[in-house]
């Protein structure tokens, strides 16, 4: 049980910033996902967490203790890599016992843990084996076990899954999050998958060119993204330029009510309405109608593609809906932003300080 | 030797389409080339051997007409030959190590480092192989004499040193080059300091490779003739040295027994390292960046 702080870390490689003058804190036996798009930054943060990069600035802690310039052989972290790093020249029982053996534990204690690491990943019958003789998913479970046997503070999870086949993918995340649970360890993740991030994480920190965007819960990152980029990076979105005035959305022929909370009109804004949210109605005046372009079957529900004055707009809907040539619309949710950032949904203005602390990208 | 006969026994006629006369052709013609190339290569040494064991050998008889062994006796009971043998093989192994520590280091930051001028003086390392040998070697002996090391234990060791350079750095460089970074960041991360990481993972994983470079620098050391002649002559007679003059004093014979006796061990380590070689360790050598 640790918390890890990062306050105001910075890094560059030559004369270019990598991360800048990020803040992150995770609270003890908390995981917490690093995700964004490649080149956001996210495995530079998780290696400076385990030294495998030195900070140019700022300060990283791990219960209160100062690791910022810290080599990773001096700190109580453990990472698993994305290419696992077993050693190709050591058996599973060698791999797993190296970093016991030069902590100088005792024969008997470092054979009772490693038997013990073993059974948690159920790989007993594998103790002899050389990694070159396991499977992907079996290395991986190595490379965890490697990582926990030494019952690290913190442990971090560079991409883990990515090697692996999309049905073992699934298996293994459920796995080591229920290894996490276990044991309450402090986990920091890194991956590109929203889906992995948000089905694991107790929070998730979206970053994107260096920054975090938002740090928050899969479920307030879904409902109240926080930014235009978090909007469009979770799950899918339709976004259309519009202004707000007279309680109404307005765009170019178009207009829709919206209860709007300011007083003077704003313009130049962002509408973003996630696909579930667009409801289908008997075509009326009062409402924008649209054209059904396709109906794509999703399994248990339905996507169609929508012909609209504010452009083309996905929307999920139930299976049993019958597909008609045009239909009215409205919206049973939307999020208003402003310079990218949000400032309205469900016609009440965003209260800023609802959403968890750290994750302001400015 | 047999010349090839495959062309002219194969069927031609023109019932048999199976092989197209192209294939038949340059399959052929392939076939004798490697013959040509083994009667040039191993042709030479066939006729050492049979020079190490003839008596009397004449012109244009084929094979001696006489075989004998004394040639051997001459050789083996040869006053200096004890003292030349064991000079080699103190000379070889202390080369060999003093080589591989002051290389290896040397290899490992080619392979992990960047710095200043790394390209060029990976490059220039090899300007060592690249300079005719004696240029080099009456150069360095000028040193030498400065520094009163010609004719001594020392001054030998120096000069067969320049010889392992180039293997003990560039097969190495590219040994440790083919070790992932991840996996000395691994024993990092496990608590091990620099030395134990490099000597617990990214040793044992370059292993292939500084074997053959310790066996090529071994055997560079052992055979080198012409600087341990110049610097050490005339107390510090290794064997390549003594067959020198084994050549020009005696019969043919002899010289043909000492050649074999000095590729005894060079035969042998190059056995043991043959897997290695057609591993592609030595190759690997020369594709480092």
């Amino acid at each position: 049980m640790a918390e890890l702080t990062l306050r105001k870390v910075g890094k560059g490689f030559g004369d270019k910033s990598v991360i800048e003058g990020l803040d992150l804190h995770v609270a003890s036996g908390e995981m917490v996902c690093l995700l964004g798009p490649s080149g956001s930054g996210k495995t530079t943060t998780l290696r400076m967490i385990g030294g495998f990069i030195l900070p140019d600035a700022g300060y990283i802690g791990i219960d209160n203790v100062d690791v910022t310039h810290a080599m990773p052989d001096k700190r109580a972290t453990a990472m698993v890599f994305q290419q696992y790093a077993l050693w190709p020249n050591m058996t599973v029982f060698q791999n797993i016992a190296f970093g016991l053996k030069l902590r100088r534990l005792s024969k008997r204690e470092i054979c009772q843990r490693v038997a013990e690491i073993l059974d948690l990943v159920d790989l007993q019958a594998y103790e002899k084996s050389y990694p070159a003789q396991l499977s992907g998913g079996q290395q991986q479970r190595v490379a965890l076990a490697r990582a926990l046997v030494l019952r690290p503070k913190v442990l971090l999870l560079d991409e883990p899954l990515s090697n692996l086949d999309a049905q073992l993918r699934h298996k293994v995340r459920d796995e080591i999050r229920e290894i996490q649970q276990q044991f309450r360890i402090t986990t920091v993740f890194v991956t590109h998958d929203q889906d992995e991030a948000l089905s694991v994480s107790d929070r998730v920190a979206v970053l994107s060119n260096g920054r975090i965007e938002q740090f928050d819960t899969p479920d307030n990152l879904y409902r109240y993204p926080k930014t235009e980029f978090v909007a469009n990076f979770i799950g899918s979105v339709n976004m259309f330029e519009g202004r707000l005035a007279n309680n109404r959305i307005e765009g170019s022929g178009w207009s829709i009510p919206h209860p709007s909370p300011y007083s003077q009109p704003l313009h130049d804004v962002k509408i973003a309405v996630r696909p579930e949210d667009i409801e289908l109605r008997h075509p009326s005046s009062s409402l924008p109608t649209a054209a059904i372009k396709r109906r794509i079957p999703r399994g248990h529900y339905a996507e169609l593609i929508l012909e609209t004055a504010m452009g083309e707009m996905r929307a999920f809907v139930p299976n049993e809906y019958p597909a008609s040539e045009t239909t009215g619309f409205s919206f049973r949710r939307v999020l208003v932003y402003k310079n990218g950032q949000l400032i309205d949904t469900d016609g009440s203005q965003v209260d800023v300080a609802r959403n968890t602390s750290g994750g302001m990208g400015s | 030797m047999q010349t090839p006969v495959q062309a002219s026994t194969l069927p031609m006629t023109p019932h048999h389409r199976t092989l197209a006369p192209t294939a038949v052709m340059s399959k052929s013609l392939a076939t004798a080339l490697v013959v040509a190339l083994l009667v040039f290569v191993l042709g030479p040494l066939v006729v050492l051997i049979l020079w190490a064991f003839a008596g009397e050998w004449y012109y244009p008889a084929l094979l001696p007409q006489q075989f004998s062994l004394s040639w051997w006796s001459t050789v083996l009971s040869d006053s200096h030959f004890g003292h030349s043998v064991l000079l080699s093989f103190t000379f070889a192994p202390i080369v060999t190590i003093l080589s591989a520590f002051l290389c290896l280091p040397a290899a490992y930051a080619f392979s992990r480092y960047q710095f200043p001028g790394r390209r060029a003086m990976f490059i220039g390392i090899f300007a060592t192989n690249a300079f005719p040998k004696m240029g080099l070697y009456i150069a360095i002996a000028g040193i030498l004499y400065a520094v009163h090391l010609m004719d001594t234990f020392w001054g030998v060791i120096v000069i067969q040193m320049i010889n392992t350079i180039v293997v003990m750095t560039w097969i190495p460089a590219a040994a440790f080059s083919s070790v992932p970074k991840s996996l000395e960041e691994a024993a990092r991360d496990v608590g091990a300091g620099p030395f134990r990481t490099f000597w617990y993972v990214t040793l044992p994983m370059a292993r292939p490779g500084i074997i053959v470079a310790l066996i090529q620098a071994f055997l560079a050391s052992f055979d080198e003739a012409q600087g341990t002649f110049l610097v050490g002559a005339p107390n510090y007679v290794t064997m390549p040295v003594q067959m020198y003059s084994m050549v020009t004093n005696y019969p043919q014979q002899a010289a043909a027994v000492y050649s074999i006796l000095l590729s005894i061990p060079s035969f042998i380590l190059l056995l043991l390292i043959r897997k290695y070689i057609v591993g592609g360790y030595f190759a690997a050598g020369f594709r480092m960046k």
